[in-house]
């Protein structure tokens, strides 16, 4: 029997739907219609128009789906198993965004936006490239849309296939929900609230990241379709200029949501770094490279033969590569691999279509006649539908591998043919020459990391057991790349295009090199770290980038500040290098513990003596301070431990700062701790909790009232000494009180006394002093337990035996009592990490200007 | 031959050669069997938790030191010394990779990631440092 639900809206789920029907229904026609206009010079209009129209639509569409998703979260609409999953009724409001883009459909609306949005720009913009560069749009726009339609092919026999994961799907026909038995209930919305945004996804990082990193995704999608555009158009060098301000925009924004990332990782992860070579990290980081490559090339207006082309494979790569990074992080291959990649929905077959389908557009474009581009898309076409039929074999892998390999090497001879050459013979000693070579080592390092990142999935292919790298194995590879790019950084600067006299450059570049290695020499005297050769010569190259590009500004520049933009952006990348590598190569944990036990003389492989144990109220030397740990306060589902630095000051302690490590407690995905960082100029001094008991903070959590333990009997006389766990006690003796009643009546006995009991560490210092009251009162006994303040130990004085001069005592201590209120704690070190966000900033408003100057200088023209 | 085809060459022989130097150093995964046999180098294992066996962090002694059982997926028991804090809510990972040494017949781990199983479907890793 069919169970009619009350209070669902099904209204907005039938309205989204239609939304994405429409969304990807216009993309096709604007896709087809753009193809239509590019190729058909005579009837171009029309078909322009009509393109044009699907891409508002289609704009429409998306804008639809996402006002209709972010009212569901918004009015809490749990029947909606999107709302259901990442947002409850008591999230606030601002982490609707967030709420928004944590799941994979979310996060796919939000680059289809951006797309959107850009796309709309380029309408207006592009003139001539309109309809090359709008069908690359379109197209893509139709793979995106796909994502979020959830349909199902369905063709018994043949194939069953799941396109895309919809956000409108109702919470009881989730397939996660199939046969709870609040199906069963008419009414289940009435008590029904949000599974809830994971708490350690609540911050304000969480709105702004995603948000800028999925600009960038989307920003390196322009020079892609101008750079398709140019082949298709046999324009081959014509697409620089217009696409030039789109790359280094997309190269400012793509890099900064990448150093948001790690500034967030930094505040509020608790890896002890900005940067951890994750999987999910590379994966963004790779195109930026290859992004900024090909950007620089295709500053060399008459770029020719080789250099065109690494520059057309950069370009083309960076598009590439953010799909890849796509397939990554969403297919689930990372698995384990990774600290935050998303879960799988059961959409790799599609992501790898995404993949493949913008690998072999380009190769498709530079084929010369419409013959053989029929030709090698009926080649590929029944090459898929083989891979179908043989479901994917090795034999299969194999062979996608090799018409991988002839595809590049096709589109390389192809475009050794057409492509213009150089003729006059190249100078090896030139700007563009040495670009040239800056960009390939770009590669180079965009390869090796996305070598290593793909591990999981070289282990899936051909059954390998590689294990994801250590941060010192990227390190040790990575260093060696950064070297040789700032030094071209540096060099290139000095260089003019065409030919160089020797003499003249060495005269200009003597100075900063000789003032670089000043410096190098000078912080080797200074600090003991300086002796590693690759650290040593890192230091030197990032200093040298940083003060040729200031050398370059100040000579030539200093009256024209406006085109100084590439230099800026120069010395902030030097800065970036150069904060990293004094920050984690001066990295020092202060937090060691002062115990018996060498742990190096056990295991000289690992001195991780990173850890210290603070019991609350103790005070515990550390480097040059004194921490105390004050206890924890609980707000919400959130742990703040109070740690206060004291320092020490003519033989006294003075504080000098608190931090307030935490704990976000979370049931479901895991208690996680946040850090707490001081923040200094030269420095920062980086807490976070590694350990904690988390029962206790429960119990505190729920109110409970304190357990102790079962009580133990002792008969003691005066100055005896009894032994806890943790502590010792001694029995100080009796005392009289003097009763307060002065009324009290004279025939009956009242007596008030009470015991005195001093407690111990094992260290001998006082802990608490406890009263145990005794009275006896009409022949009656009362007693009164006494609590110590610090230890929360309860000792009742049960009996007094006046003859033997003994008493007889119970002592109970406390469960998890304050004794036992202790954190691990990790501090950290992080040196000349300013020098680092400094960078960063310089470098984003260095592109901006670059990119604003050229701006005007093209309407000036 | 022109020069930049000479630089290209160059750059596609180092990217060859830097793939295969990041395989032959890279870490693998292995079973407490494989890691036995070569004990001076590092591997990753991945197996249970023992839950019944004793897990020991006792900071007071040394807050670097945790020691507990760890079936790989061979089967085979083995224990292993974490040179670390305890991990957070150690007893509920469903899944535990170890990164270390076989040392006679203890592991010594230098690191350890942890997969926790949650109520729902969406699985989370953490990795401690």
């Amino acid at each position: 029997m069919e169970i009619q639900y009350n209070g669902e809206n099904l209204w907005l789920g039938i309205i989204g739907n239609l939304f994405i029907s429409l969304s990807f229904s216009a993309a096709i026609l604007s896709t087809l219609a753009y193809c239509m206009a590019g190729r058909n010079e005579l009837i171009h209009t029309g078909w322009k128009r009509l393109g044009r129209i699907g891409f508002m639509l289609h704009s429409v569409g998306v804008l639809g789906i996402i006002s209709t998703l972010f009212y569901i979260l918004l009015s809490h609409r749990f029947e909606y198993h999107y709302a259901w999953q990442h947002s409850s009724r008591d999230l606030p409001s601002q982490y609707v965004f967030a709420a928004f883009w944590e799941g994979q459909e979310g996060s796919f609306l939000l680059w289809t936006f951006w797309h959107v949005v850009i796309g709309n720009i380029l309408i207006w913009r592009s003139r001539e490239w309109e309809p090359y560069v709008m069908a690359i749009f379109s197209v893509v726009q139709v793979f995106l849309a796909s994502m979020v339609i959830g349909a199902v092919i369905d063709i018994p026999g043949i194939i069953q296939y799941k396109i895309g994961s919809n956000p409108f799907l109702l919470t009881r026909e989730h397939p996660s929900m199939a046969g709870l038995p609040f199906l069963n209930n008419p009414d289940y919305l009435l008590k029904l609230d949000g599974r809830g945004l994971n708490p350690s996804l609540q911050n304000y990082w969480m709105t702004i990241h995603p948000p800028t990193l999925f600009l960038g995704f989307a920003l390196t999608l322009v020079p892609y379709a101008y750079a398709l555009a140019g082949i298709a158009n046999k324009k081959y060098t014509e697409w620089f200029a217009p696409a030039l301000p789109w790359t280094f925009v997309g190269i400012a924004v793509l890099g900064t949501g990448i150093l948001m990332g790690g500034a967030w990782a930094y505040e509020a992860l608790n890896f002890g770094g900005f940067w951890a070579w994750d999987p999910v990290e590379n994966s963004s980081l790779v195109p930026w490279l290859t992004l900024v490559g090909g950007g620089h090339l295709m500053l060399i207006k008459k770029n020719k033969g080789t250099s065109l082309f690494v520059a057309f494979f950069l370009i083309i790569i960076s598009f590439v590569l953010i799909l890849y990074s796509t397939f990554l992080t969403r297919s689930g291959v990372l698995g384990d691999a990774s600290v935050h990649s998303f879960t799988d929905l059961g959409m790799t077959g599609q992501l790898l279509m995404y993949l493949f389908f913008f690998m072999w557009l380009p190769v498709v474009l530079i084929m010369p006649s419409f013959k053989t581009r029929l030709l090698y898309s009926i080649f590929s076409l029944v090459l898929l539908l083989l891979g179908f039929y043989l479901n994917f074999n090795s034999f299969i892998k194999i062979a996608y591998f090799i018409f991988g390999l002839v595809s590049l090497g096709l589109a390389g001879y192809l475009a050794n043919r057409y492509f213009p050459q150089d003729t006059q013979g190249e100078s090896a000693f030139s700007r563009e020459f040495f670009m040239f070579i800056g960009s390939l080592l770009l590669l180079i390092s965009g390869l090796h990391l996305t070598f290593e990142t793909s591990k999981p999935v070289i282990n899936k292919l051909i059954g390998t057991n590689y294990a994801p790298g250590s941060i010192d194995t990227y390190n040790k590879v990575q260093a060696v790349l950064a070297i040789l790019i700032t030094v071209m950084m540096g060099v290139s600067q000095f260089l003019l295009y065409k030919k160089n006299i020797l003499d003249v450059f060495w005269g200009k570049i003597m100075r900063s090199i000789m003032i670089a290695a000043g410096l190098t020499l000078l912080a080797g005297l200074v600090f003991k770290e300086f002796n590693n050769p690759q650290y040593i010569l890192l230091c030197f190259a990032s200093g040298f980038t940083v003060i040729a590009n200031a050398d370059y500004i100040i000579r030539y520049l200093t009256k024209n500040l406006k085109m100084a933009g590439a230099s800026l952006a120069h010395i902030g990348f030097g800065m970036i290098i150069l904060g990293a590598v004094i920050s984690a190569g001066h990295k020092k944990f202060i937090s060691q513990n002062v115990n018996r036990i060498n742990l190096e003389s056990l295991n000289p492989d690992f001195k991780n003596n990173e850890n210290i144990m603070l019991h609350r109220g103790d005070t515990v030397p550390m480097y040059k301070y004194y921490l105390s740990y004050q206890g924890d306060t609980l707000i919400g589902n959130v742990a703040y431990y109070r740690v206060d630095y004291f320092t020490l000051k003519n033989g006294r302690l003075e504080k000098a700062f608190t931090l307030y490590p935490k704990l976000i407690m979370n049931e479901r995905m895991g208690n996680s701790p946040e850090p707490a960082t001081k923040h200094f100029i030269d420095k920062d001094i980086f807490t976070h909790v590694t350990y904690v008991d988390v029962e206790k903070l429960k119990r505190k959590k729920n109110n409970e009232q304190p357990q102790y333990t079962d009580p133990q009997h002792f008969t003691i006389q005066e100055k005896d000494t009894v032994f806890g766990t943790r502590f010792y006690v001694v029995f100080e003796g009796l005392q009289a009180e003097t009763p307060l009643e002065e009324s009290s009546p004279a025939d009956s006995l009242f007596i008030q006394l009470k015991g005195v009991f001093s407690v111990y560490n094992v260290r001998g210092q006082i802990l608490d002093r406890i009263y145990s009251q005794y009275e006896i009162r009409n022949n009656y006994v009362y007693t009164k337990p006494g609590i110590g303040e610090e230890t929360g130990l309860k000792i009742e004085l049960e009996r007094i035996n006046p003859k033997e001069r003994t008493v007889e005592v119970n002592m109970a201590e406390l469960k998890g009592g304050k004794m036992n209120d202790f954190i691990i704690m990790q501090a950290i070190i992080f040196p000349g990490i300013n020098i680092l966000w400094a960078g960063c900033v310089l470098m984003v408003i260095g592109i901006f200007l670059s990119v604003f100057y050229r701006l005007t200088q093209k309407t000036m023209v | 031959m022109k020069k930049s085809h000479i630089v290209l060459l160059l750059i596609i022989a180092g990217a060859v050669g830097l793939a295969f130097y990041s395989l032959q150093s890279s870490e693998t995964y292995a079973s407490f069997a494989e890691a036995m046999n070569e004990p001076d180098k590092t591997f990753h294992v991945v197996g249970k938790l023992n839950l019944e066996k004793e897990m020991v962090y006792n900071p007071v002694v040394d807050a670097n030191l945790f020691t507990f059982y760890l079936i790989d997926k061979e089967g085979q028991e083995k224990k292993v010394l974490l040179y670390k804090s305890k991990p957070q809510d150690f007893e509920k990972s469903e899944q535990v990779v170890v990164i270390g040494k076989m040392q006679g017949n203890e592991f010594h781990a230098k690191d350890v990631l942890t997969k926790c199983p949650s109520k729902y479907s969406d699985a989370q890793t953490q990795q401690v440092k």
